[in-house]
C-alpha cells in the first residue's frame, strides 16, 4: 500500500479480500507514522513510545476501519496520540523519569565534534523557530520541507484540500522567514 | 508548484539560503530496522510503552507512601511523642492508676506507724513516702523545683510517672521529656501530693505544703491518693503547730477511712 494508495479503492479492496491485516499496515505505514509524530510535535525521545501507542491502537481499531482513508485515518490517530502525549508529558516525565538519549541518534563516528556541534546547534535554533508557529502552519511546514511530503499527499493525510494545504504552507514559510529574519538580525547585534 | 526551502540554499536571498541551511539541519526522521522490530514485538505482545505502564500507578504510589512517611516522621518529631506511644501512654497510665492502689496496699497494710515532726522521720512518714517515691520518684525533684518556682500548676499537671511507664520507656530522661511535655489530660493529681510531699519533707514549707494538699483534695475528692493526702495533711498541720487542723484532718481521716492504714499512725493522742 504506497502513500497515494491508501485511500478509496485500492484500500477498500484490500480490506475487503482480507490482505489489509495489522503487519502489512505496520510494516507499509510504521516510517510515515514515526515522521508524522516528529512533524506534529512529538518529542524525538519519545518517538518510539508513542508510535508504540499508535499501533496499539491501529491493532485494536482495524477491525472497524470503513476502508475509506487509510493515511488519513492512521494520521488522525497519530495527531490524537501525539496531542494525548504531550498534554501529560510534563507529569508522566516528573513521574517516571525520561529517557534522554535516542537510541537511534548516537553520534556517528564520521562526524567530527566541530560539525556534530554546528547541527545541534542549527537543529536548536530550527526547533526554537518551529516552536513559535501555530500547530497547523508548523505541521504543514514540517511535512513539507523537512520530511518531504507532497502538498497532495499532506491533503491525504490530514484530510483536506490541497489548496487549504499550500494557503498554510504560504503562511508557514512566511512566518518562518520572519523568524530567520530576526534570528539574523539578533546575531548581527549580538548577545 | 511550491518549491522547497532546503533546495534553494543557493539562492540569492540571503534569507532565503539562511532558512535552507537552517532547514537542512534537521534530517527526515527514518526510523530504524531496530526501532521497527522492538516496537512490533511489543505492539504484538500488546504491551503498553515503558512510561504509560510503570509510571502511573507505581510512581504516584511510592511518592505518595514517601511524603505521608515524611510527614508522619515530622509530626512525631514535632509533638514528642509519636502516634502510637500516645496510645500506650493512656492505656499505661490506666493501669498505672488501678495499680498504684494494690501496691501500696500490699506494702503498706502492715506498717503501724506514728506522726512525730520532730523525732525525723516516723515509720509512718517512712512508710508515705516509701509508697509515693516508689511510684512517682523519678518526677519528685522536677516537681518540687516547680513548686519552689512557683509554678503550682506547671507542677501539677502530669508529674507521676508510672512504674510500668518508667520500665518501658528507654531512658528516664527521655521519659521525663515527654511526660513534661505532655499534656493534661491524664492528670490525677498525683503530682500535686508529691509536691505537697517535697514541700513538708525537703523544703520544710509546712504551710505550702497543706495548701497543696487542699487543692488536691479540693480537685480529686476521691483520687488515688485521697489517702496519702489525707496523711499528709494532718502531718503538715502538726508541722504549723495548728493541732485544731491536725484534729479536724485526723477526725476526716477516720471518717473516710475507717479501716485506713494510717489510722493507728494519725490518732489525735499520737499527732502534736
Amino acid at each position: 500500500l504506497p502513500l497515494n494508495g491508501g485511500k478509496g479503492p485500492a484500500a477498500t479492496e484490500a480490506l475487503r479480500n482480507g490482505s489489509l491485516d495489522f503487519t502489512r499496515v505496520y510494516g507499509t505505514f510504521f516510517s510515515h507514522v514515526a515522521r508524522w509524530i516528529r512533524a506534529l510535535g512529538g518529542p524525538m525521545a519519545d518517538i518510539e513510545d508513542i508510535a508504540q501507542e499508535v499501533f496499539l491502537v491501529v491493532r485494536r481499531r482495524l477491525p472497524e476501519f470503513d476502508g475509506e482513508n487509510l493515511v488519513g485515518w492512521l494520521y488522525k490517530i497519530t495527531r490524537y496520540t501525539v496531542r494525548d502525549h504531550r498534554r501529560r508529558a510534563w507529569f508522566r516525565h516528573v513521574l517516571s523519569g525520561r529517557r534522554d538519549i535516542d537510541l537511534d541518534d548516537m553520534p556517528h563516528s564520521q562526524d567530527g565534534p566541530a560539525a556534530q556541534l554546528d547541527r545541534k546547534e542549527a537543529q536548536r535554533v530550527l526547533h526554537e523557530m518551529l516552536s513559535r508557529m501555530s500547530d497547523k502552519r508548523r505541521t504543514a511546514f514540517v511535512l513539507f520541507e523537512i520530511e518531504g511530503y507532497s502538498g497532495e499527499e499532506i491533503a491525504l493525510m490530514e484530510d483536506i484540500p490541497v489548496s487549504t494545504v499550500w494557503t498554510r504552507l504560504y503562511h508557514a514559510r512566511r512566518d518562518f522567514l520572519g523568524l530567520v529574519n530576526k534570528h539574523q538580525t539578533r546575531e548581527k547585534i549580538g548577545p | 508548484m511550491m518549491k522547497r526551502l532546503l533546495e534553494q540554499t543557493d539562492s540569492r536571498d540571503p534569507l532565503i539560503s539562511r532558512a535552507g541551511r537552517i532547514i537542512g539541519s534537521a534530517q527526515p526522521n527514518a526510523p530504524s530496522d531496530a526501532m521497527r522490530r522492538r516496537v512490533l514485538a511489543l505492539v504484538v505482545r500488546e504491551r503498553q510503552p515503558f512510561a504509560s505502564r510503570r509510571g502511573w500507578l507505581a510512581r504516584p504510589a511510592a511518592i505518595g507512601a514517601v511524603l505521608l512517611a515524611t510527614t508522619a516522621a515530622a509530626a512525631s518529631f514535632h509533638s514528642r511523642e509519636g502516634w502510637l506511644p500516645r496510645a500506650y501512654r493512656v492505656a499505661i497510665e490506666r493501669v498505672r492508676t488501678a495499680g498504684t492502689a494494690v501496691q501500696s496496699d500490699a506494702h503498706l497494710a502492715a506498717r503501724p506507724t506514728t506522726v512525730d515532726e520532730h523525732a525525723g522521720p516516723t515509720p509512718a512518714e517512712t512508710a508515705l513516702d516509701a509508697h509515693l517515691e516508689a511510684a512517682l520518684m523519678t518526677d519528685a525533684e522536677f516537681a518540687a523545683a516547680s513548686v519552689i518556682a512557683g509554678r503550682e500548676a506547671d507542677a501539677s499537671i502530669d508529674l507521676a510517672a508510672p512504674p510500668v511507664e518508667a520500665r518501658v520507656s528507654r531512658g528516664a530522661s527521655r521519659a521525663k521529656t515527654r511526660r513534661a511535655s505532655a499534656s493534661a489530660t491524664w492528670d490525677d493529681g498525683a503530682g500535686t501530693v508529691v509536691a505537697a510531699m517535697a514541700m513538708l519533707r525537703r523544703q520544710h514549707d509546712a504551710a505550702k505544703a497543706g495548701q497543696l494538699i487542699e487543692d488536691y483534695l479540693r480537685a480529686h475528692p476521691e483520687g488515688a491518693l485521697c489517702e496519702e493526702a489525707m496523711a499528709l495533711a494532718v502531718e503538715a498541720a502538726s508541722a504549723r503547730g495548728d493541732a485544731r487542723e491536725s484534729r479536724r484532718f485526723a477526725a476526716r481521716y477516720e471518717r473516710v477511712f475507717p479501716n485506713g492504714r494510717f489510722r493507728e499512725a494519725l490518732r489525735p493522742g499520737d499527732s502534736h
